[in-house]
């Protein structure tokens, strides 16, 4: 027997399920063969353990021979059919969220949000959504404006922006810098700021697929001019513009 | 059917279960009868079975690797003599019904 090792809940529910899964596997391909075949509905399993808490997580020491009082656990899974699972999920609509762990917030939330069941961004938008209180069902205190900073950044890391092409054009006779490309002006509260070669530059006109940036006639593009786009708190664009 | 959570390769990976237990994916299929039907012909009375339910106790095996994965290994009671220590058994109940696909 291999030496005795505690276990995650989940990651022993994993285990069970991938087994499960390969089972189901193995008797569609014996049925190919033996016509007479059977499915299985439910599985449970009663584990005799000794669980434990680390501050953190609970888990799991099996039992070994001649130790008593050990707890059972009974893990119990039933089948479920495609069609059901489809009637049963909430389909979310576009890109998948951040989850917690992407958010890079420090342990301490992490572990607070995790407890009262938030996994990810979604999940605490359902709660603000419904606006519960988390301050009053957390231990610690989370730093929430830091929270909504964090989700924002991770948000916008997930559609960065890119530029396609530059291109000189007029504007009310006025010479002007056309940036197109994906997702540069996005947060419709924030204008972007643009500086030409360390000056302050007008934004004529933004959007998500285009940037206009008025060109002072005083101070034109040269050989080598530096653009720098501040599209939003957290998506800064530098770029070298040769005229 | 379909379990619900296919997690892939993650709870896989190169954990040797010790040689006397097999995984369950090898122990689950051993564990359900494959009968064909009664069939008495004098009595013009055929009989199958259209469904299994198992209870029997197990010994496990599980292993853990550094990542915290776990792998799971089960076999019946491997030795049927009565020692003052005795192994752990555990439980393992499987419902399974015939294919509605069958003959």
């Amino acid at each position: 027997m291999s030496s005795n090792a505690a276990w995650r809940l989940e990651d022993f529910v994993d285990s069970l399920v991938v087994e499960l899964d390969k089972t189901r596997e193995t008797l569609a391909v014996k049925a190919i063969n033996k016509p007479l075949s059977y499915s299985v509905k439910e599985v449970a399993l009663d584990v005799n353990t000794f669980p434990s808490y680390d501050g953190e997580r609970v888990r799991f020491l099996t039992a070994q021979p001649g130790e008593e009082g050990a707890s059972k656990l009974t893990i119990q899974l039933g089948s479920i059919t495609d069609q059901q699972v489809r009637a049963s999920t909430k389909v979310r609509e576009g890109e998948p969220t951040p989850s917690i762990e992407e958010l890079g917030v420090d342990d301490e939330t992490r572990k607070e949000l995790r407890r009262i069941g938030v996994r990810s961004v979604d999940d605490l938008e359902a709660l603000e959504a419904r606006k519960v209180d988390l301050k009053a069902v957390s231990d610690v205190d989370i730093d929430y404006g830091q929270l909504a900073r964090k989700i924002q950044k991770a948000r916008r890391s997930r559609s960065a922006p890119a530029i396609d092409g530059m291109s000189l054009s007029t504007s009310d006779g006025e010479p002007c810098l056309l940036v197109e490309g994906r997702n540069l002006s996005v947060d419709p509260t924030f204008p972007p700021v643009a500086v030409v070669d360390d000056s302050l530059a007008e934004v004529l006109s933004s959007g998500p697929g285009h940037l206009s940036i008025r060109i002072d006639p005083r101070s034109p593009l040269h050989a080598d001019s530096q653009v720098v786009l501040t599209l939003d708190p957290y998506a800064v664009v530098k770029v070298n513009v040769k005229a | 059917m379909s379990w619900r959570g296919s997690a892939g390769d993650r709870a896989r990976g190169p954990l040797p279960l010790d040689e006397a237990f097999l995984s369950l994916d090898e122990l689950v299929p051993l564990l359900l009868p494959d009968l064909p039907d009664l069939v008495d012909e004098e009595a013009g009375v055929r009989s199958r079975v259209i469904g299994y339910d198992v209870t029997t106790p197990v010994e496990l095996d599980i292993v853990v690797d550094e990542q915290g994965r776990v792998r799971l290994g089960g076999t019946p009671p491997i030795y049927h003599v009565d020692t003052s220590t005795l192994p752990v058994f555990h439980s393992v109940r499987l419902v399974a019904v015939r294919e509605a696909s069958s003959p």
